[in-house]
């Protein structure tokens, strides 16, 4: 089913917090330029997961990760990876909105500086631009990109972050449960908005909504209790799962 | 085969269809019965009551629609769910097909004449209809119970029924050639016949769909 080639691949990965292990052994390819959507009850391992791939876990101490995690054949864990430059390689979207207590504009373009992206004034300024235009927030605020980032609604500071994080052009943009804290109308932009950056970023989505799943992504993968029990073609997942497991997670029944 | 939904008022409204599929199926069995009843003993005091039962069941299909229309809004099912909601539809709609044919085959009832030609030929009527009768009753069955097994069965079942329906025809069109003037009759027959061989096909439909919500797949899609 593979149609653009895996970008990350996971080979018996463990990731224990202290003497409880969080993941068991899980093998995961994830296809390139795809959305691809970790679903399962609360404590399953999803976000976890999630937070192995730009290495957020290094910032828990108890935390121990064992196997492989690949991202281009690269070894992320490998000791010489900059963890800063995966970071720009590797975005992420979360929860609640976290713009920083900046400008519209500096929030784009904090990134960009910090990474040294661009070379001159007006690059920063287009960059900052097509990043806000490409998470569909440019035409609400081109009149007062010097106003607080803190001052948009939910929905439009969740837009803001998605912009900063795809300033950067990382490979991968991680999205933890992004639409959980907004209302329909805002998540249907950021849906929509989802699969439009899919065209030219690799999106992995962790939703507690099944419809949401359902609706922005091209594969998911189920997770129970640290294991991941299936992963496969979104349509055939939320149709006719294999795993009965899956079935009874996606159909709401007593598992 | 499948676990409790956690929000019990799911499988409350998904009990509520598959029992008014069942009481559909049931009165629609009893519509095959009397019809066939009123053509084996050409009485027809009973085929406007049939006609009226068969309203009946029209109205039945559009409810059992409804109630699928609003699980599908209301609950979102997937997977499973979605086919119980999607495909009691179309059992309903193919069970309302078979109304039409007990319906069909009762008003035919009134355009025969009672003559020693169509003796054979009405009694291998009387056993085609008996044979559709329990295929019927079997599919509900298999569909109450998600019984893929005794869904196969029915489809082979039906093989038998199209053997009938040979025999029938050959046994009338003799019948025809020695008493020709029974002709109308024996011509009536035959096509009774059709109705009741079409009846299977339509029950076999039924059994494909149990299949399918059992596996997922769509054997007449895969044939």
């Amino acid at each position: 089913m593979s149609m653009n080639g895996s970008i990350i691949d996971t080979k018996n990965l463990d990731v224990f917090y202290g003497n409880k292990q969080a993941l068991f052994n899980i093998d995961l390819e994830i296809e390139e330029k795809q959305v691809t959507s970790l679903i399962g009850p609360s404590g399953c391992g999803k976000s976890t997961f999630l937070r192995c791939i730009n290495r957020m876990n290094d910032l828990i101490p108890i935390c121990k990760i064992t196997g492989k995690l690949n991202i281009d054949g690269q070894d992320v864990y490998d000791p010489s990876v900059n963890v800063v430059a995966l970071r720009a390689q590797v975005g992420m979207v979360f929860q609640k909105p976290n713009p920083f207590p900046k400008s519209i504009r500096e929030n784009v373009a904090y990134g960009l500086k910090i990474n040294g992206l661009t070379s001159s004034k007006s690059e920063l300024n287009d960059r900052v631009e097509w990043s806000l235009k490409a998470a569909g927030l440019w035409n609400e605020v081109e009149s007062r990109l010097d106003d607080p980032g803190l001052g948009l609604s939910g929905g439009q500071q969740q837009r803001l972050c998605i912009a900063r994080a795809i300033a950067v052009r990382p490979r991968v943009i991680l999205m933890d449960e992004p639409c959980s804290a907004l209302d329909p109308i805002a998540t249907a932009i950021i849906e929509d908005l989802i699969n439009e950056i899919s065209q030219e970023f690799t999106i992995v989505i962790v939703t507690h909504s099944m419809a949401q799943a359902a609706r922005v992504s091209n594969r998911t993968a189920f997770f129970h209790l640290g294991e991941l029990i299936e992963v496969g073609v979104t349509k055939e997942i939320f149709t006719n799962p294999s795993n009965e497991k899956t079935q009874n997670y996606i159909t709401g029944r007593i598992g | 085969m499948e676990n409790e939904h956690i929000v019990g008022k799911f499988d409350d409204d998904l009990d509520r269809i598959k029992n008014e599929i069942l009481e559909m199926g049931k009165l629609v069995k009893k519509q095959l019965q009397g019809a066939t009843n009123a053509l084996l003993s050409f009485d027809t005091d009973d085929v406007d009551a049939l006609i009226t039962t068969d309203r009946r069941i029209n109205g039945m299909n559009k409810t059992i629609f409804r109630h699928a229309e609003q699980i599908i809004a209301m609950r979102q099912p997937m997977a499973l769910d979605l086919r119980l909601a999607l495909l009691a539809t179309s059992i309903a709609s193919e069970l309302e097909r078979l109304g039409d044919y007990a319906k069909s085959a009762a008003k035919r009832v009134r355009k025969l004449t009672e003559s020693s030609s169509g003796e054979k030929t009405l009694s291998l009527i009387g056993e085609m209809s008996r044979i559709v009768q329990e295929m019927l009753t079997e599919v509900l069955m298999a569909y109450k119970k998600n019984d893929i097994e005794k869904a196969a069965e029915i489809r082979v079942r039906d093989i038998d029924v199209d053997e009938l329906n040979k025999k029938i025809q050959k046994t009338a069109i003799k019948s025809i050639r020695e008493f020709p003037e029974d002709t109308e009759t024996l011509v009536h027959l035959i096509l009774l016949a059709r109705n009741f061989e079409r009846a299977g096909d339509h029950i076999v439909n039924i059994a494909r769909q149990v299949h399918q919500i059992v596996t997922g797949e769509d054997l007449k899609a895969s044939n």
